[in-house]
Parts: C-alpha cells; structure tokens; sequence
C-alpha cells in the first residue's frame, strides 16, 4: 500500500496543475450592460432642460422604477408657477399660419 | 380488491377513455363558448357602454384640464428648452393636425425623458419624449406619431375612458374633491388624469384607430405613409433587449405590443401609399 502513496500524491497534483491551467484559459464573461448605461439610440440630444437646467445629456430614470414604471414621489410632483408659466409659453409660441404654409411649402406638403 | 373498488376503477378508466376519444371535440366546444362571450363582451359591459354615452368636457373645461395637466407633465419631467427645435416639432404636428377629425389649438412639447413615449393630453397640449425623438431616422415617422396622438386628443379616448370608469384615479377624485376650492379642484383633477395616463390602457380598437388614423392624416399631409410604421419596428428592435427595459416599461404596459401593431397597420400603410416624403435632410439637420 504505502508505494503507492507518492503515485498518488504526485496524481493529484497534476490533476490540479491540470484544472489551473484550464481556468485560467476560460475568457471571463463579457460584462452585462446595465439599464441606461449607454444611450438607448445612436442619436443623443444635448439640449437644455426646463426643470435641470443643466444640459440634458445625463444618463438616467429619474422618477421611473426598475419596471419602467413612473414612481410615486414622481407622480406626486406638483406644478410650481414657472411650469404654469411653460403652459401659458407653449400656447403663445405656436407657429402663425403664415409659418405652417412656408413650412409646408419648403417641404413640398400638402395644405388643406 | 372488492368489488366498490373494481367499480371506481372501470369508472375511472372509462372516463379517461371518453376523453380521450372527444376531449377534442369538447376542447372546440369550450373555446366556441369562450369566442361567444368574449364576442358578447362588448355588448354586455357596462363600462364600455357608458363609454358611449358620457357628455364630453365643454371647451372651457377641456382647456383648463388640459393646461393643469400639461403643467404637470413638465414639473415631472421638465421640458426640452430649445426654441428651434420645439418650433419644428410643433410645425410638423400642425401640418398633421389640418387633417385632424376636431379642431383644437395643438401644442406640442418635448419631455426630457428617458423613456419612450408620447402623450396627448386634453385641449390639444401634446408630449413626445427626448428619448423617442432621438430614436426617429425622418420627419415622417415624427408625423406618424403625432398624428396618433392627435387622434387620441380629437376623439377624446382617455377622456371617455377614465370618467366611465368608476374604478379609475379620474372618476375617485371627481366624487371627493367636489367641494373644494376651484384651484384645487382643478390640481387634484390633473393628478389624477396623468395617473391615469401613466396606468390604465386604452382598448385596443382605440389603439388600433389611432395608428390607422394618425398614418391617414401624415399621409394626407404629405408624408411617407410608412412613418409610424418604421418607427414602430425600431422600437420593436430595440425593446428586445433586456437592457432597454427600463425604457419600455411604461409604453408596453399601456399598449398592445409593438409586433402586433405592426402587423394591422403594415396593409394599412402598403394601401395608404402615394409617394409622400420622409424629409429626412430636413429632420436630420434640425434634431440633432
């Protein structure tokens, strides 16, 4: 019996030098993208925005939960003055009907 | 083994044989009276019936809502604040918006978002959000989705649906907050038309009318009949990856699938074509 234990020994070793060498051929793993950690299309705007101020090319779900959802302290969000003011702006800014018909008419659309 | 028992077994085998033999036939016969209710449903429903039959807002109501709940929208998520591009927006939804069923002052905004979605809100005020923007190749398929919107607008779908509902964040407001001051009122009615907004689904033959519809009136406009339906399979593309869910969640949570939409407007946009224009030079040189 005790002849065989160096074999034995000797063995194991090699079978362990084996599985090393093994491991350390296997690539890892690409790593898995996380949710908006790159931009959802090629194309990014970098405008302003009304509520950060700041230009809008952050990456990020501010108010939307992991589901895509719209969170409930999002949803809770009341207007203040300055975003009443943005309203009454969007309907003082709508293009004249002189600006439709040149926009149509560069485009080559249809007016009615 | 006695003879109950020999009994209970011939019974057992027996039935497993009957339906082997005419479990077929009576699976065909299940699913007939499935198609039947489901055929009934829309006659036996008594939401979708009050649908039919609700008094619409008056016109000063209808704006009023609508500029609450605009307000609303840009304190969640702010607005993109570039008067260029916001201009252009506003003109290609007016160009789809002549062909519109009811007349109102549209007004169209863009929402810095991260998700991808559009929204029509009452009295004309309309959002697309950044990131649904920077996924469209042209003005036409900007056209299709306006013009989709518009249609939920003009034919005042949400509308309809959450004041016939007795169960939605619309019709539970109406019936507490009646009693309080007009301002408030009027807060606490745009909450809860933009919960509604963010958590009930339209049905389906809205959804369907509203992409059939909004391509009509892009291609009246002018443009490429296929607008809405490119951009959808974009959003088809890039949905399927697990990393995108985020994005998609809210939009696929309220409407039908982006497959099967594809499917019902592909013929519709195949007869609807009369060579209009895509105006991609013009889209590209001016979001970007």
């Amino acid at each position: 019996m005790t002849p065989f234990i160096p074999w034995l020994l000797l063995l194991s070793a090699l079978c362990l030098a084996q599985q090393g060498a093994e491991k350390k051929e296997t690539p890892p793993p690409p790593p898995e993208k996380k949710e908006g950690s790159e931009p959802l299309f090629k194309k990014k705007l970098g405008y302003r925005s009304s509520k950060t101020s700041k230009e809008s090319t952050t990456l990020g779900f501010n108010g939307i939960d992991p589901a895509g959802k719209v969170d409930q302290k999002m949803m809770a969000t009341s207007p203040q003055t300055k975003d009443q003011d943005t309203v009454k702006l969007m309907s003082a800014n709508r293009p004249t009907a002189a600006d439709l018909k040149a926009f149509i008419q560069e485009g080559g659309l249809n007016s009615k | 083994m006695t003879r109950a028992t020999a009994i209970l077994l011939l019974a057992g085998s027996g039935g497993y044989l009957l339906q082997a033999q005419f479990g077929g036939l009576i699976n065909k016969a299940k699913e007939r009276v499935e198609g039947t209710k489901q055929k009934a449903k829309p006659v036996t429903d008594r939401a979708e019936r009050a649908v039919d039959n609700f008094t619409p807002w008056s016109p000063t109501e209808e704006q009023e809502i609508g500029e609450a709940t605009a307000a609303k929208m840009i304190a969640m998520f702010g607005v993109i604040d570039a008067p260029k591009l916001v201009r252009y927006v506003n003109l290609v939804g007016q160009s789809v918006a002549q062909y519109s069923s009811r007349q109102l002052p549209y007004r169209f905004g863009i929402l810095d978002s991260e998700i991808v979605g559009a929204y029509g809100l009452p009295g004309g005020f309309i959002f697309i959000t950044r990131t649904a923007l920077e996924g469209m190749e042209n003005e036409a398929q900007l056209a299709g989705v306006l013009g989709h919107e518009i249609v939920h607008v003009s034919e005042r779908h949400l509308e309809s649906q959450i004041r016939s509902k007795k169960n939605s964040a619309w019709a539970i407001e109406e019936a507490k907050s009646k009693t309080l001051p007009a301002a408030e009122y009027l807060r606490k009615k745009a909450d809860a038309f933009v919960f509604d907004l963010f958590n009930s689904s339209l049905s389906q033959d809205k959804e369907d009318g509203a992409d059939e519809r909004g391509t009509l009136m892009a291609a009246q406009a002018g443009y490429a009949a296929s607008g809405l339906l490119d951009f959808l399979k974009t959003l088809s593309v890039a949905s399927s990856k697990p990393e995108n869910r985020r994005a998609f969640g809210q939009l696929l949570s309220t409407h039908p699938s982006f497959e099967a939409r594809i499917g019902r407007l592909t013929p519709i946009a195949a007869r609807s074509s009369t060579n209009g224009k895509t105006l991609e030079a013009r889209f590209r040189s001016t979001v970007k």
